[in-house]
């Protein structure tokens, strides 16, 4: 609440306060400068200081008085609004459940308060408050803040449509990812990402996902925002990522679509991200094999890939394999894991432990083994601290089995 | 009402909440809707026909409700669970404590009545 619309105001006070403040010293100065002091007669030091101290109390009672005063009156505006929304949202509420719907034309608390259950709503209901916005408020009165030259009024508009997920304001808020500004940029892909998640099914969506895809694509987006963005689009992600993991697309923007696969567990992207266990780039197989964990499948054809891929040269390509490894027979991967409790890198030690820990009663006999008799002093240390913090053993036999080895 | 079946809504937005009161009141269900956990605990032995719960409620989430109305109480009324994303883990878990389905949000309200309607 505070300093979204009253920086204007603000600025002035300040201003106010800090030229009353100026005068009030220079007066102060002047007083002290025995040449000037005949200027003006009755402006002794002691009259310039109790005036320097008028005046600074003034302004700070100005600005104090602007910032309690904008508190109070712009609360008490905030919970007038908020009862005006609920109001109003209850009333949509009933209408979406047949209730005769209000006579236009209506104030905007109405508009948030269809925002409010649009929000909440798919299937049929929901496209019937999208009706509801086309009855009521013509599409350019969404449209045009986005033109304004006001960041905040870009921003509140991008929130509006954003929730309001209309699909006939699909383009032109993905238009406002060619913005200028970079916090534009990220709004209106976040919103154009809710609007697409619940787009109509059809031709339609073929070519809105391919104009997505193609706005991920700007250099100026960060890989968070678009990740954030990806995540945004629920199971329309599947569509828009598949259409990233080629080779044209930058290094970090195919991460990020991996990434999303993987955290939005797109089982239908497994059989694609499957291979970029492969890639060149470390990034890209680390991501890849997260994402198959994430998503709980690796393909048959990609089994191989994995294992291979708990050889791999890059620590952190190792630890996501080890991690992936779960998903595979524990007969295909124990020698291996037996071999990775004792890897140089402790996070692929860890991760060993853990995939064996998660193999059942034969990873977990192989542990105690490991714990006991493993080679490699660390790997031996690894195995007991897991099966101590898993509570597997406790705090006396983890201590015997460490004084032992 | 006697006869009518009986719907206990465990919901802190209170938009959702009122949305799934009203699709169940339309579908001619008794509905009473709370908004967290602790209010709903105090409510669970009084014999619902089903139960639509939240995952992310404040304080002790949806799951843990569902895990102390399973193992703690013994209730085994049909639950229907619903959540903002669809993680599997959690959905394992759900089904793991026997929630009956597993609805995500924006949820449709068909599609919801429909869930509740097929276990009371």
């Amino acid at each position: 609440m505070w300093r979204r619309y009253g920086d204007a105001a603000y600025a002035l006070f300040v201003l106010a306060g800090f030229v009353l403040q100026a005068a009030a010293l220079a007066l102060l100065t002047w007083s002290f400068i025995p040449a000037a002091s005949g200027l003006f007669p009755g402006a002794t030091p002691a009259r310039a200081l109790i005036g320097a101290l008028l005046l600074t109390t003034t302004a700070l009672l100005g600005i104090v008085g602007f910032i309690l005063g904008y508190h109070v009156i712009g609360a008490r505006r905030q919970a007038l609004r908020e009862a005006d929304v609920r109001a109003w949202t209850e009333r949509w509420t009933e209408v979406v459940f047949g209730a005769e719907p209000p006579p236009g034309p209506l104030p905007p608390a109405a508009l948030e308060g269809l925002l409010e259950v649009r929000d909440k709503l798919r299937g049929s209901r929901a496209r019937a408050i999208d009706r509801l916005f086309e009855r009521y408020w013509r599409r350019d009165v969404l449209i045009r803040p986005l033109r304004s030259r006001r960041l905040i009024r870009r921003l509140d508009a991008l929130e509006r449509l954003a929730r309001a997920r209309l699909a006939t304001t699909f383009f032109p808020v993905l238009h406002e990812t060619e913005n200028a500004d970079a916090r534009t940029r990220g709004m209106a892909l976040r919103a154009a990402a809710r609007t697409l998640a619940l787009y109509p099914e059809g031709p339609a969506m073929d070519e809105a996902q391919a104009a997505f895809a193609k706005a991920l694509k700007d250099d100026r987006i960060s890989t968070g925002v678009a990740l954030e963005a990806m995540m945004l689009l629920e199971d329309a992600c599947s569509g828009v990522a598949i259409r990233l993991f080629d080779d044209p697309t930058p290094r970090w923007l195919r991460w990020a679509a991996i990434e999303a696969a993987g955290r939005l567990e797109r089982v239908d992207l497994s059989i694609v991200i499957a291979p970029l266990v492969e890639d060149l780039d470390p990034e890209i197989r680390a991501a890849a094999l997260r994402a198959l964990h994430g998503i709980r499948t690796i393909p048959d054809a990609a089994e191989h890939s994995v294992r291979r891929a708990l050889h791999d040269d890059v620590d952190f390509v190792r630890v996501q394999a080890t991690r992936a490894a779960e998903l595979l027979l524990f007969g295909s991967v124990a020698t291996r894991m037996w071999e990775m409790l004792g890897d140089p890198s402790w996070w692929v030690r860890r991760t060993a432990a853990e995939t064996m820990g998660g193999h059942g009663v034969a990873g977990a006999e192989m542990l105690g083994w490991a714990a006991r008799s493993h080679p490699d002093r660390y790997a031996r240390h690894m195995a007991i601290q897991f099966l101590f913090d898993d509570h597997r053993i406790d705090l006396g036999t983890a201590e015997r089995l460490r004084q032992a080895v | 009402m006697p006869g009518v079946p009986s719907v206990l809504v465990v919901e802190d937005d209170p938009t959702v909440a009122r949305l799934v009161e009203m699709t169940l009141r339309f579908g001619d269900l008794e509905v009473r809707a709370v908004g967290s956990a602790g209010e709903a605990r105090d409510l669970l032995t009084e014999g619902w026909d089903a139960i639509v719960l939240d995952i992310n409620l404040p304080g002790t989430s949806g799951l843990e409700l569902l895990r102390q109305l399973r193992e703690d109480l013994g209730i085994d009324a049909p639950v229907v669970m619903l959540s903002a994303q669809r993680h599997e883990h959690e959905v394992q878990r759900a089904l793991a404590f026997e929630a009956t389905t597993y609805l995500t949000k924006p949820f449709a309200p068909d599609e919801l009545l429909e869930a509740v309607r097929a276990v009371v």
